[in-house]
């Protein structure tokens, strides 16, 4: 997997972790798992990469990253944890004092309706859309499929609680011989 | 003078003052409302509209200089006058611009001190530019007139155009970011938040010696060092055989060189995993040979020297060649006529006036590696290194902008470091040999027992590069580079198709449109840096004044900081007014020019050291002035050194991507975000197709720069029949 000090990937994954094994517990499933890491990438996405062309077994990613290997032909089978797994929403912003405040506006229905959301099909983004009524792309991951945690990100996303984790992970865990 | 005061009025009254968000050139503005129009209008129709009121200032100091245009030159007042008005009008200038931005007044106790303005402005366009560069050109004359450097005019300008552009474009993002490194997680400022980050241990932690893992910065250290030196050396081979050798194929060896420097570094790492990670084909092959475990040694040091070693000898030879093919014959005959044997020679002649090459070989090599992004993140593995450790502290989950600027501060101090010992190494000693004298001779061969090594070296090193760059070729033919590897021309076609139709030639290729934005902007990039680069060379070699040295830090300053904190400095310095270029082709212009002007700076210096000041004293007493001197006189004898600053610039300009990827935008994409976006894809194809076709575009164009430019034509005899 990722360094969740680089990668908001792995650091969603640390997160999901201790949402659903408690601090402790999941902190020593994290241990656990150390010993089987030969590389904590930079890049969130890099694992699965890395996996595709034989250099590790098994990367621990988003879903739809490693969708997206497995649909570009390199030998990936993609599967979530079966005791719920955490995941992430994409989002946008507009800045406080912009300059073509209406056009942002516009651009943000926009990307909102189910129409901007369908040409994910086109660009092979294996994301599952937010807008319910957009298609969804046949290789992306089945929703009904997967158990969901309740993921807390008012708490998880705020920097205060991550500073901590990630400084706990470092001290606790990546220390740790391999 | 009186040009510009004219520039300076032009500037207020004809061109629109601030920055056109469709940019300038399109000239849609012109029938949109142009002069009227408060978008388009020039500081002057905003003054008669009542607008913008803070611009009046500019309009008295614009008349001032009108009215000292009848004094004579030695006259006090008239540089007085001149030193007064340009430096009030730019400081004014950008003053205004900090004060006021988007939301009205910048800071809190402007707006307690003046009450709500009620209005607000965006970033400065060209009116704006054309009135500071006059009040900095009126600056500079009157320092000029004041008998500073000699009272050469252009000089002073010089001096003070770099001075200014580099402030702008080098010191502010670069300051504004390190002070980062002192606010806390409130906004305060406090020093010990920078010390507890700059003791880190994941910085200076040296488990390493004990089987753990040491910190960032003794990595970085310790492979700069080690990549310098093996760069150095291997140029300083190639250089050689190039020149001082007789082995027969020294053409294709000088163009085997340049390769690895016209090819998108993430490629190369690509091409190394496949070859020698833990399931690539060399791996596979000797671990089925030997009957031993494939492992994956080539994550971490072992990885990143190759691929940086590979990446940045072209560089020390293109440094070293020029240097190497510059010591005077003459000296060498010399010794041999005083019956010193061809190793002597090369031992105490040859070598030690080959010194500034070899040190700023070093120098380069060393700042690189340091600031090298592309590599370490294809190929760190779990061996950090500070550009890396930079980037995500930025753009990571930590989002911690105090570290970030701390880490940069560390590099910053060893490529500092770097930079001084290298001056003392060279010390005060004198490496003129391009004399005004007559020099007429032949570069001597090297001893037999040198020259056997160096080419052994040369040619297994060129092997080396061959079998990559043929797995390169070989990956953007094949459907799914190591999995299925059916041969396809697919990639060629997705990326660069043409299609005539009845409207002319349509490029239907998915890459073009990044393909003709990287030519075009490296193209008007290179002639721009290899340009600030030699007047810069020129005013330090040549040129005494005060500040000297901190201004030739400053120069060096953008060389040494990595591209990613260039590119993350500039988006936050340059995405507010006063300077609001983020999201233009202008940003990534500009990255260009400061990014690689120290190589320009570096290679300039390195052959003016050779050429001795009495010719441009020759110059200077027949009665042409300074700018004569250097058009004349300095600039066919850089030759080497211009070449090599437009080569490596639009090269560089073509490849580089560590600053780039945070510049681009929608409507200015360049060829290698483009080919890491498509790699992000999976499209390995696609991208590593495109990457060949880059190498072949520059292949040529570095070709043609070669034509256009020529050969430096030093009077020197040849030797018969080979060609000297």
């Amino acid at each position: 997997m990722a360094n969740p000090n680089s990668s908001g990937t792995a650091y969603t994954t640390l997160a999901s972790m201790v949402q659903i094994f408690g601090e402790d517990e999941g902190f020593e499933f994290m241990k656990g798992l150390h010993k089987n890491i030969n590389q904590y990438t930079k890049s969130g996405s890099a694992p699965i990469k890395a996996a595709g062309r034989g250099e590790n077994t098994i990367g621990i990613v988003f879903m739809h990253d490693a969708v997206k290997q497995a649909v570009s032909g390199f030998p990936i089978v993609v599967v979530a944890p079966c005791e719920g797994t955490g995941y992430e929403i994409g989002s946008m912003s507009i800045i406080n004092g912009a300059r073509n405040l209406d056009e942002a506006k516009m651009f943000y229905d926009w990307a909102l309706s189910a129409d901007a959301q369908n040409l994910a099909l086109q660009v092979n983004a294996f994301q599952v859309p937010s807008n319910r009524s957009s298609e969804t792309s046949p290789s992306a991951p089945d929703m009904s499929q997967i158990q969901l945690i309740d993921y807390d990100f008012k708490k998880y996303g705020s920097s205060a609680e991550r500073k901590r984790l990630l400084q706990k992970w470092d001290e606790e865990v990546s220390v740790l011989p391999q | 003078m009186i040009l510009w005061i004219i520039a300076g009025w032009v500037g207020y009254c004809l061109l629109p003052w601030y920055g056109i968000e469709d940019g300038f050139f399109s000239f849609g503005w012109v029938f949109d409302g142009y002069p009227l129009d408060s978008d388009y209008a020039p500081a002057a129709f905003l003054l008669l509209q009542g607008e913008k009121l803070w611009l009046s200032p500019v309009l008295i100091l614009l008349a001032f200089p009108i009215t000292l245009i009848g004094l004579r030159k030695s006259d006090p007042l008239f540089a007085r006058g001149l030193i007064l008005i340009g430096g009030i009008g730019f400081f004014w200038l950008f003053a205004q611009g900090f004060g006021i931005g988007i939301r009205g007044y910048n800071f809190a106790w402007l707006e307690s001190l003046l009450g709500d303005l009620g209005d607000r402005q965006f970033g400065m366009g060209y009116g704006a530019m054309l009135c500071a560069i006059s009040f900095l050109f009126i600056f500079t004359q009157g320092i000029a007139a004041r008998g500073a450097v000699g009272g050469d005019v252009f000089v002073a300008g010089a001096i003070g155009g770099v001075i200014a552009i580099v402030l702008v474009f080098v010191g502010y993002p670069i300051a504004n970011m390190l002070f980062s490194a002192f606010i806390d997680d409130g906004g305060e400022y406090s020093t010990s938040v920078f010390f507890t980050k700059f003791f880190d241990d994941r910085l200076w932690g040296l488990a390493c010696l004990s089987g753990g893992r040491c910190g960032a910065a003794w990595n970085s250290l310790f492979l700069a060092i080690s990549v310098g030196f093996t760069t150095t050396m291997l140029g300083l081979a190639f250089a050689l055989v190039a020149t001082r050798s007789r082995f027969r194929y020294q053409r294709s060896l000088r163009a085997l060189t340049v390769l690895p420097i016209i090819t998108p570094p993430f490629v190369i790492g690509l091409a190394l995993i496949l070859l020698f990670g833990r399931s690539g084909s060399v791996t596979v092959f000797i671990a089925d040979l030997l009957g031993v475990q494939p492992t994956r040694w080539l994550y971490g040091l072992p990885g990143i020297m190759i691929a940086q070693t590979l990446a940045y000898t072209p560089i020390a030879f293109l440094v070293l060649i020029g240097v190497v093919e510059g010591v005077s014959p003459a000296m060498e005959e010399a010794a041999q006529t005083l019956r010193a044997n061809s190793s002597q020679t090369f031992q105490t002649v040859s070598l030690p006036l080959m010194r500034p090459g070899i040190a700023n070989a070093f120098l380069l090599g060393f700042i690189e590696s340091m600031a090298d992004f592309g590599n370490p993140l294809v190929l760190g593995g779990n061996f950090d290194v500070l550009s890396t450790e930079i980037f995500f502290a930025i753009v990571g989950a930590q989002y911690d902008q105090g570290r970030a600027a701390v880490l940069a501060i560390v590099l910053l101090c060893f490529t500092l470091s770097a930079f001084y010992a290298q001056r003392a190494w060279l010390g005060k000693k004198n490496y003129t040999t391009v004399t005004g004298k007559g020099d007429a001779g032949v570069h001597p061969h090297l001893p037999r027992g040198l020259s056997i090594v160096v080419i052994t070296i040369a040619v297994i090193w060129a092997l080396f590069t061959l079998i990559v760059y043929s797995m390169i070729v070989y990956g953007s033919m094949v459907e799914l580079w190591g999995v299925n590897n059916t041969l396809t021309f697919k990639h060629y076609v997705t990326a660069f198709s043409v299609s005539i139709e009845d409207s002319g030639i349509r490029w239907s290729g998915a890459a073009w449109d990044s393909f003709w934005t990287t030519i075009t902007i490296a193209g008007i990039a290179a002639p721009l840096t290899a340009a600030v680069g030699i007047v810069t060379a020129y005013l330090l070699t040549r040129k005494n004044f005060a500040g000297k040295q901190t201004f030739e830090f400053g120069t060096m300053l953008s060389f040494a900081i990595p591209g990613t904190v260039i590119g993350v400095s500039y988006i936050l310095a340059f995405n507010v007014p006063p300077i609001e270029i983020t999201g233009t082709g202008v940003i990534l212009v500009v990255s260009f020019i400061f990014r690689n002007m120290p190589v320009g700076v570096r290679a300039g210096i390195a052959s003016m050291t050779q050429l001795d000041r009495s010719l441009d004293e020759a110059s200077l007493t027949l009665g042409a002035n300074s700018w004569h001197t250097f058009r004349k006189v300095i600039l066919p004898l850089l030759k080497p050194a211009i070449l090599a600053a437009l080569i490596y610039s639009f090269v560089r300009a073509m490849t580089a991507i560590s600053a780039v990827i945070f510049l681009v935008s929608a409507e200015y994409d360049m060829a290698t975000s483009y080919i890491i976006g498509r790699v992000e894809n999976n499209d390995y194809g696609l991208a590593i197709a495109y990457s060949t076709t880059l190498i072949f575009v520059m292949l040529a164009v570095v070709g043609i720069l070669q034509l256009l430019v020529g050969r430096v034509q030093i009077g020197r005899r040849a030797l018969q029949g080979t060609g000297a």
